[in-house]
């Protein structure tokens, strides 16, 4: 096939470009305007009250905490979930790779209504804890931490297991056994062959959930509430209902620096880590 | 051969201090039977070769011995030290794997110094071996390349150089050579030996091309089922096969059931299709034979088929009808039927070859001292 000029390549992402800056770039340089911005002129002024006041300071840390532990969950439970996955047989496999994409196709909000109802103090789960002896009185779980971070953990969970599944799937399992072979014991076989090789899929992987976890809104709002706010809930809440575009366009700009550099971040990790070899 | 030692089939234990030490390993895989209470003994510094069909067991049995695998019964020492139900990093048994297994993500030099920062070596010495096993498999000039940018037969040299730097007790080889092209396989047959040879180093060789085992081994065990067959020399395993199993395995053969006629000293008569055989054995008369003969071992006309001193009546004689010729490049194989439709086979000259038209007759002999003779397996 005839290599196409860079021209002719501009040309061709033309459509998608125009659709991407009347849509997202646009929006996103008035918000960014906007932040800057008061009836006055061009200020700084709604930096300086968001990062003086010490309740945001929480909300970002709340923001941070529930992404990194939900991202941390993830990665627990989705890496050797990953393993098991990629070495089940075709047919156990197949229905396997269903049960986890038939979530995906059903809304967020729906499965957040969903885990409201199972949280409950008369919810399956408590139900369950109890059966097993585990708790004698019903749990709170609906509207705290712990409940938010079950939910979150298990919403965002496939896009933990699918890109770490895609190169488990192409590692040989022979190279673990080469390297026992060769004096590795399994710690060190894991750390400098297995993980090594399905870094850049672990790497997508935290990205995803991260910067899924990060931007959660309709999550955190049902299984936790307005007293638990987290960047996303302070956003919608600044411009819904305090009626101050200051402080949710200087909340969104947070946000957006804390996953641009989340992504920047894993971009440089995973180009560094598939540069050599596969 | 060292220490002279020739299992029979299963179970007999050879010379009291071998280096490497199978006894009686078995290994099922649900109902199936892999390993039958397999038993072998190896000389330090023997290449030995495990011969057979794929599904004969031989992968598994390296398996067991790498500590990849752990047998159901039996016990396996090496150098007096047994290795029981040792992990595989303790066990000091280098491998080279089928597809190499080398590590995508490292070059060259870090493939093979893989097994030296594994057991931290330390740094100094661990580069000079790695440069010795560079210059050892001639690829120094590659050193810091990705091993996914080196050829087939690049790949292999990296694999026994990783295998080696560690200075393995035993090194396993598990069809090394099976993804080479065939003019590659043959020149790394030579090198892989003269290397291993030069290290004194004991090796065990799976393959199931029975060509790369009769070019390679001190000794080969022809493996059927989950039991050796036969451990012998591989002249001893092309010149007295010791079943019909290695026999059909190993080389070309044309056989010939028959009853036994007349028992004439060493001597027996056996009628054939292709008439009375004459042939050395023990068997009583009406037992029912096989007999085989090699290819090269048969020969065109009445002459070839003649003992110096024993007269004209001493060699075995036979009329076949001939189907076809193959061209082989040093020389040429007839195949020919006989009256019954036994088939026949012989090796001979290409200008023989060119001579003999298919679908004439043709007058073939062969000595009787050539003919190999089993019992025959009912069924």
């Amino acid at each position: 096939m005839r290599r196409l000029r860079p021209a002719g390549v501009g040309l061709l992402s033309l459509p998608a470009t125009i659709y991407f800056l009347l849509l997202f770039a646009v929006p996103l340089a008035v918000l960014l305007a906007e932040s800057l911005h008061d009836r006055s002129g061009w200020t700084l002024a709604h930096y300086t009250r968001f990062f003086t006041t010490p309740y945001n300071w929480g909300v970002v840390g709340r923001t941070l905490r529930v992404a990194v532990l939900c991202t941390l969950f993830c990665t627990l439970l989705g890496y050797p979930a990953a393993f098991a996955l990629a070495r089940t047989r075709s047919l156990l496999q197949s229905a396997l790779i269903a049960a986890l994409l038939l979530p995906l196709s059903v809304s967020v909000i729906v499965k957040a209504f969903g885990w409201t109802v199972l949280l409950r103090g008369n919810g399956v789960v408590n139900q369950a804890l109890q059966a097993l002896g585990l708790t004698d009185a019903p749990l709170r779980l609906l509207f705290t931490e712990a409940g938010l971070l079950i939910g979150i953990t298990n919403i965002f969970l496939p896009f933990m297991v699918l890109p770490l599944f895609a190169v488990v799937r192409q590692l040989d399992p022979r190279l673990t056994e080469a390297a026992a072979t060769l004096g590795s014991t399994p710690l060190h076989g894991f750390l400098t062959v297995t993980l090594r090789l399905t870094l850049p899929g672990l790497i997508a992987g935290i990205t995803l959930v991260f910067s899924l976890s990060i931007a959660a809104y309709v999550i955190p709002t049902l299984l936790i509430g307005d007293t638990y706010q987290t960047l996303p809930t302070l956003i919608a809440t600044s411009f819904l209902y305090l009626q101050d575009p200051g402080k949710g366009s200087v909340a969104g700009v947070t946000l957006l620096v804390l996953s641009l550099a989340t992504i920047i971040a894993s971009a440089a990790l995973s180009r560094r880590f598939t540069g050599r070899g596969r | 051969m060292p220490n002279g030692v020739v299992g029979s089939p299963n179970g007999v234990v050879g010379s009291p201090d071998a280096y490497l030490r199978i006894d009686r390993v078995a290994k099922r895989f649900g109902r199936a039977t892999v390993l039958d209470a397999l038993s072998l003994d190896v000389a330090e510094g023997e290449f030995i070769s495990l011969l057979g069909p794929s599904g004969c067991g031989k992968t598994t049995l390296l398996r067991i011995l790498a500590g990849l695998l752990t047998a159901d019964a039996g016990r396996v020492t090496l150098a007096g030290r047994e290795l029981g139900r040792l992990p595989p990093h303790k066990r000091n048994v280098g491998v080279v794997f089928q597809n190499y297994a080398l590590f995508p993500h490292l070059t060259v030099a870090e493939n093979i110094g893989f097994g030296l920062r594994a057991r931290r070596v330390p740094k100094p010495e661990a580069a000079a071996r790695v440069a010795r096993g560079l210059e050892m498999i001639r690829l120094t000039h590659l050193a810091d390349r990705p091993v996914t940018q080196l050829s087939g037969g690049q790949q292999q040299r990296v694999a026994m150089a990783r295998a080696l730097a560690v200075n393995p007790a035993l090194i396993l080889l598990d069809e090394p050579l099976s993804a080479l092209d065939r003019k590659l396989r043959e020149t790394m047959q030579v090198e892989l030996r003269t290397l291993l040879r030069a290290l004194r180093m004991t090796a065990i060789f799976v393959t199931h091309d029975q060509e790369e085992a009769l070019a390679l081994s001190d000794r080969i065990a022809v493996m059927n089922a989950g039991r050796i067959e036969q451990l012998d020399a591989p002249r001893a395993i092309y010149d007295r096969p010791a079943s019909p199993f290695v026999l059909d395995f190993v080389g070309l053969s044309t056989t010939l059931s028959g009853v036994v006629e007349r028992v004439d000293g060493p001597m027996l008569e056996v009628v054939t299709a292709l008439g009375p055989v004459r042939v050395r054995g023990q068997f009583v008369r009406g037992a029912r034979v096989l007999l085989a003969v090699r290819p090269e071992k048969i020969g065109v006309g009445s002459g070839a088929g003649n003992v110096p001193g024993a007269g004209p009546r001493a060699g075995n004689t036979a009329t076949i009808r001939v189907a076809d010729r193959t061209f082989l490049g040093r020389s040429c194989l007839v195949h020919g039927v006989a009256a019954e439709g036994d088939r026949v086979v012989l090796e001979t000259s290409n200008d023989m070859g060119e001579r003999v038209v298919p679908g004439s007759d043709l007058l073939v002999s062969w000595r009787p001292e050539d003919t190999l003779l089993f019992p025959q397996v009912a069924g």
